[in-house]
């Protein structure tokens, strides 16, 4: 049986992480979704470092959803640092943010990043983004091997 | 006593002699050969003659009047009339023959030699001889005559000399005397009358032909004597009317007293001069003469010539010189222009009150003191000097010069020119040079200039700052829009939330409260996207490119497919091709028909028309026309504004941003944006659009 399907989620705001988590529960994916609440946080739970050393405890997720705007570490210096380091470059990163600006989506993608989303304003937005994004990175896209 | 006889009639032959010389001497000419010729043929005869009325002293030895009559041919007539004189005596006294032939020619020859060295030493004017002269001549001439006796026979000759030296020596230097004397007053009376003839001749001439006004009146009543041409010309009288008559009579004194003044002058200082009177002519015309006269007595009575000029013309040309003269002092002295006159040298000739004024001298501290070393700042020194020995060497004018000055109390004052030479009354080259004061007006030029420049500074501050400003306030729109977001996407969210899960546990009340809430989020959601896409526009640098309206349409279109179903959308095929970027253009039209739809009329089918608009060189006019409500013209200025809205939120909704939006972007392309409206009869909205690139635009000439 299919092992249950592991996403980061990186988001500072409380209200949107709330939101986003709520999207899951209502879909009932077979899911477990983490959530950092910094950038820091977030390379720290990939290098388990710190609190994140254990793996078992902290897996390396399946998928990352990523904010731009954090606190700190920015969310484009996050998606950069992992898609240069060798061992994380091939999870799939999806940046999930307010910001539609030109210069923020032209970063994202030439750092690799897997897709580009905009949050959506309304709850049912965020459910038909969360039931999409499973179906399409769970079910549909077939990862890269994992060198593990 | 025959002797004595004989002397008398010597005496009378001699007399006769210079009454026929006055006879010849009248003809006498300088130029004229003949009179001496003839003179000297009379002399030769009369010595002839003489010699047969002799003094007989011995037989054979004569003595006679021929060496006078030879002596004086050699004064008067000169070398032509001696020889001839000498000639025909000589001929005459060989022709008697005897012992004596050879003393007779020789006295014959031996006189008249010594007369014309008499006439060499008087230089020719034997009437200058004085009476001692004369004898002194009479003395030398005989004392040669008995040298000449020692041509006769020894001892015959010496025994002569003895006998008659005393008779000779005593009378014949004195009859020369007596007839060169006689010959000389003849000779003096025809020069004197020749002289008089002459000078008469002169003023008669003088009197015809000269220009001036001769008139002779006599001093008793003033009656004219004698005027000339130019007089009866000048007064219009002919010389006829005029003789006999008075001056009175003529009223040609124009002030009465005009002839008492005339002889009280010539009273008290023997001679008019320089008397100015005024004198009317026959036309009535008073003319102003200038009088010289003096007394002249005709026929025994005494009279005035006088001799006059028209002086009216030179009087009225020399009036208006003056006022001339004084007009131009007066206004160089009166002008508030600098006035300076200088030589050639530089040196200052004159200058006025102004010029005075200006540099703190006083003319007489400046009078000969070069200009340029006293006044001219050091370092303009030079280049002044230059121009100035332009002008004074090769006449080269600047058409306006300007240069500083020091002034005696040090300060600068600036001076614009304009020169011009002049020969002064001496022919010497002089520059006169007007001058006025810009020093002010420099001041305010520089002034001015450096207002203009402070004023340009503080513009580009100012336009850099707004720059700063309106970027700064396009960011924080953003920034405050896409911060509303986050607690907007909560609310709504969790409000949806609510709703799916929880609306039954409220009563109708809450639940139509609830309702606001979730559609006041709705159109929060909506204004900040709006202004989000507003803020956004024109940052995204995307370059500009050539598009196919036709093209983007069906992709504007392709947004509307629901509302479509309810309008009626009509898009011209072939719309024009624009310079842009698509963005923006999406955005305009998308706005543009989303208004038209907005907007409609309650009843009726919706009809909305994309067309393309009159077009001209470099641009492009496309229509969004609609059948809609329409706008009033005082308000179709307004609705570009953003949050402009012309209707009750509740009836048509919208943000008040589309509008904004479509001439934002216009603006951004180059464009601009309009519409023609009547309230009820729709609304055809118009964009101008360039169809080419902003450097063609330029090159092309194209506004």
């Amino acid at each position: 049986m299919k092992k249950k399907a592991m996403i980061l989620l990186v988001e500072d705001e409380r209200m949107d992480i709330e939101l986003t988590l709520d999207a899951f529960r209502e879909t009932r994916l077979d899911n477990e979704v983490h959530v950092v609440q910094t950038g820091e946080e977030a390379l720290d739970y990939l290098f388990g470092r710190g609190r994140f050393q254990d793996r078992v405890y902290a897996p390396l997720p399946d998928f990352i959803l990523l904010d731009i705007k954090l606190p700190g570490i920015s969310g484009l210096d996050v998606l950069q640092t992992i898609k240069q380091t060798p061992k994380l470059k091939r999870i799939p990163v999806i940046i999930l943010t307010s910001s539609k600006e030109q210069q923020d989506r032209i970063t994202s993608y030439d750092n690799g990043v897997n897709s580009y989303l905009v949050k959506p304003i309304t709850f049912s937005g965020f459910l038909e983004v969360v039931e999409s994004l499973c179906e399409y990175w769970l079910t549909l896209n077939i990862n890269a091997p994992n060198d593990d | 006593m025959s002797l004595y006889l004989e002397f008398i009639h010597n005496v009378a032959l001699l007399v006769a002699l210079s009454t026929l010389y006055s006879l010849i001497a009248r003809h006498w000419r300088n130029s004229l050969l003949w009179p001496r010729l003839v003179t000297g043929l009379l002399f030769g005869i009369v010595a002839g003659v003489g010699m047969n009325l002799p003094l007989h002293y011995a037989p054979g030895i004569i003595y006679d009047g021929r060496s006078i009559i030879l002596t004086l041919a050699g004064l008067f007539a000169g070398a032509g009339g001696a020889g001839v004189a000498a000639l025909i005596a000589g001929a005459y006294r060989f022709f008697l023959g005897g012992i004596g032939v050879w003393a007779g020619l020789a006295t014959i020859v031996g006189c008249a030699l010594v007369g014309l060295g008499a006439r060499r030493l008087c230089k020719n004017r034997p009437e200058s001889m004085n009476l001692f002269a004369l004898y002194a001549l009479g003395l030398v001439s005989h004392l040669v005559m008995l040298a000449c006796q020692l041509f006769l026979p020894w001892p015959v000759g010496v025994a002569a000399i003895a006998r008659i030296w005393l008779p000779v020596m005593l009378i014949f230097p004195l009859a020369t005397l007596v007839l060169g004397q006689l010959m000389i007053n003849e000779q003096r009376r025809i020069i004197t009358e020749r002289e008089l003839g002459e000078s008469e001749e002169k003023f008669s001439k003088a009197f015809r032909l000269s220009p001036l006004l001769f008139s002779i009146t006599t001093q008793a009543e003033g009656r004219f004597v004698d005027v000339n041409q130019v007089f009866s010309e000048f007064t219009g009288y002919a010389r006829d009317e005029l003789l006999g008559r008075t001056t009175t009579e003529m009223q040609f004194w124009a002030d009465p007293d005009g002839r008492a003044q005339m002889l009280e002058r010539l009273r008290t200082q023997g001679r008019v001069t320089g008397l100015e009177m005024p004198t009317r002519l026959r036309s009535g015309e008073l003319r102003q003469l200038l009088f010289a006269a003096e007394a002249i007595t005709l026929q025994g009575e005494a009279c005035l010539l006088s001799v006059s000029v028209d002086i009216s013309q030179r009087l009225q040309s020399e009036a208006a010189l003056k006022q001339a003269r004084d007009f131009a002092e007066n206004l160089i002295a009166t002008a508030n222009v600098i006035f300076v006159e200088l030589d050639s040298s530089g040196a200052v000739v004159r200058l006025n009150a102004a010029a005075e004024e200006i540099t703190g001298y006083r003319q007489s501290e400046l009078q000969g003191h070069n200009w340029f070393l006293t006044l001219v700042p050091k370092k303009s020194y030079p280049y002044v000097w230059e121009e100035f020995t332009k002008i004074t060497e090769r006449g080269l004018f600047p058409k306006v010069f300007e240069n500083p000055i020091l002034t005696k109390s040090g300060a600068e004052h600036y001076i614009v020119w304009q020169n011009k030479l002049l020969h002064n009354a001496d022919g010497e080259l002089h520059t006169i040079s007007f001058g006025i004061d810009i020093t002010e007006r420099r001041q305010a030029e520089e002034e001015l200039r450096q207002l203009a420049a402070e004023l340009e500074l503080r513009v580009a501050q100012r336009t850099a700052e707004l720059f700063e400003a309106n970027q700064e306030l396009q960011s924080f729109v953003y920034s405050v829009s896409h911060d509303l977001r986050a607690p907007l996407r909560a609310i709504s969210g969790f409000a949806e939330i609510i709703g799916r899960r929880h609306r039954q546990n409220l009563n109708p009340e809450g639940q139509h409260y609830f309702d606001n809430i979730i559609e006041a989020s709705q159109r929060m959601g909506e204004l900040i996207t709006d202004l989000l896409t507003y803020s956004r526009l024109g940052r995204e640098g995307v370059p500009a490119r050539l598009v196919d309206l036709s093209g983007l349409m069906a992709e504007v279109l392709a947004g509307f497919e629901r509302e479509s179903d309810q309008a009626e959308i009509i898009v011209q095929p072939v719309l024009p091709v624009v310079w842009g970027t698509s963005t923006l253009l999406f955005q305009i039209f998308v706005n543009l028909l989303d208004n038209a739809l907005k907007y409609h009329c309650r009843e009726g089918v919706v009809r909305i028309e994309v067309r393309a608009g009159a077009s001209s060189a470099g641009w492009s006019v496309i229509e969004v026309a609609d059948n809609g409500l329409g706008i009033a013209p005082e308000l179709q200025d307004k609705i570009f504004n953003l949050f402009q809205r012309l209707h009750n939120r509740d009836d048509y909704p919208g943000t008040g941003i589309g509008l904004a939006m479509v001439k934002k972007a216009a603006a951004l392309l180059g464009g601009s944006v309009g519409v023609k409206s009547e309230p009820g009869q729709g609304s055809v909205f118009w964009v101008r659009l360039p169809t080419k690139s902003p450097e063609e635009r330029i090159k092309g000439g194209m506004a």
